[in-house]
């Protein structure tokens, strides 16, 4: 178990380092988070407003959940 | 005579042929052979009680030396037959056990007579059974050796051995103050062959009739003999004594269930395992359902990265950003998954601890 815990870890650590590395690359190089932002809600607006939806509906159910919970324990 | 020879089919031929043939010795000199045979007990003990203080690596090194100290030991041995039997079972078996490497038991107990009397005096312990050059490194596993060979002679077997010894003295001129010395107390601890402290005086003097003297036979010799004995007393005592501890342990405590406590710990155990097993596979889904979503994001960011964008430095930005959410989901995977195999055994191994622990009691026996 502790190999695997160490080949996971390592592995993390390089895709962690790989992609701080690449973003610093793309921040020195002039790249733009907000220019970012604006063409993958375009090209994904479907699958934002999914994302948007699917939270949505995860923070009725838990409120309805909590609801119900602190209704029973009042009875 | 016949089972003890089946029984001993560990030891060398010769020295099983020695064996039997002393005590068919003894069987033919007795007055009462009845009265000899109930000494001897069980040819099972008998042969356990050899077992212990048979060495056959270093009885390999007694092959040589047996032809040559064979003629002169047997005289000895008649001579001990009158001396109680029993004792000089284990005495047989003692020839390998001694550090020296010689045939007879006889030469076993007068090479441990002198070794205890070099270590009186404070002398070099010279062995009379083999050449001179192999005492030297010999005598170093000798006090490792001393235990067994100090159990090995009986103190029943002591006053023959110590009998004997003075024979053998004679031929041995070294020999001859030691063995006086001991036969004393070997007689003296003869009456007395279980408890230890009569022991202790004589370190050859160790009990060996029962298996329980011996363990109480070794601390003695050990507390006598010089410091390098003392490991072999823990040595002898893998042997014999802790078979006979640990079997006095195992009798001295019993687990016990409570099986009302047990049932009632069932009741509600189970229940609770249930629930927390449930809970641990619960928060591991959502662990896991984070990870797959962490994932999910990750290869959306990719695609996106190499077909929805077209400068280089935005290109960079995202699928940097992307190998960040595929790193966490590998991690929160992982996570989710090890969480759930261990909390499931925990919680398992944990109430089965528990439980153990609250209606599973030792009980002392008195036995």
């Amino acid at each position: 178990m502790s190999k695997v815990w160490k080949v996971i870890g390592i592995m993390f650590g390089i895709m962690l380092l790989l992609g701080a590395v690449s973003v610093g690359v793309g921040m020195i190089t002039g790249g733009d988070i907000q220019r970012i932002d604006e063409l993958f809600k375009a090209a994904n607006a479907d699958t934002v407003q999914r994302v948007q939806d699917m939270v949505q509906s995860a923070e009725e159910a838990l409120r309805s959940l909590i609801d119900s919970l602190c209704d029973a324990a009042k009875h | 005579m016949a089972e003890l020879n089946k029984l001993l089919t560990f030891m060398f031929k010769e020295d099983r042929a020695e064996i039997i043939q002393h005590y068919n010795e003894l069987l033919d000199n007795a007055e009462d052979e009845s009265a000899l045979l109930e000494e001897f007990g069980s040819p099972t003990k008998l042969a356990v009680s050899i077992s212990r203080s048979y060495n056959r690596d270093e009885r390999k090194l007694a092959v040589t030396a047996d032809s040559k100290e064979d003629a002169p030991e047997k005289p000895a041995a008649e001579a001990k037959a009158p001396e109680k039997p029993a004792a000089e079972a284990p005495k047989a078996p003692q020839k390998p056990s001694e550090p020296e490497v010689y045939t007879g038991t006889y030469a076993d107990i007068v090479e441990e007579f002198r070794r205890q009397r070099a270590l009186e005096e404070g002398v070099e312990y010279k062995p009379i059974f083999f050449d001179e050059s192999e005492p030297t490194p010999v005598e170093e596993p000798a006090p490792v050796e001393d235990p067994t060979p100090v159990e090995e002679p009986a103190p029943a077997e002591e006053s023959a051995p110590a009998e004997e010894l003075e024979s053998v003295e004679e031929s041995a001129p070294v020999e001859e103050p030691v063995p006086a010395e001991e036969s004393v107390p070997t007689e003296e601890l003869e009456p007395a062959e279980e408890p230890a402290p009569a022991e202790e005086p004589a370190p050859a003097e160790e009990p060996a009739p029962t298996e329980e003297p011996a363990p109480a036979e070794e601390p003695a010799p050990a507390e006598e003999s010089a410091p390098a004995e003392e490991p072999v007393d823990g040595t002898f005592e893998e042997y014999g004594l802790s078979d006979a501890e640990e079997a006095a342990e195992e009798r001295r405590t019993q687990r016990k269930t409570n099986v009302p406590l047990l049932i009632l710990y069932l009741i509600i155990a189970i229940p609770l395992g249930i629930v927390g097993v449930a809970l641990v596979i619960a928060i591991g889904a959502v662990v896991i359902a984070a990870a797959a979503a962490a994932a999910f994001c990750g290869v959306k960011l990719f695609v996106f990265a190499f077909s929805g964008l077209t400068v280089f430095a935005d290109i960079f930005i995202t699928a940097g950003a992307a190998l960040v959410c595929c790193a966490v989901a590998l991690l929160l995977l992982w996570f989710g998954v090890w969480g759930i195999a261990s909390g499931v055994s925990g919680v398992i191994v944990g109430l089965k601890a528990l439980g153990r622990k609250l209606c599973v009691k030792e009980v002392a026996v008195d036995e």
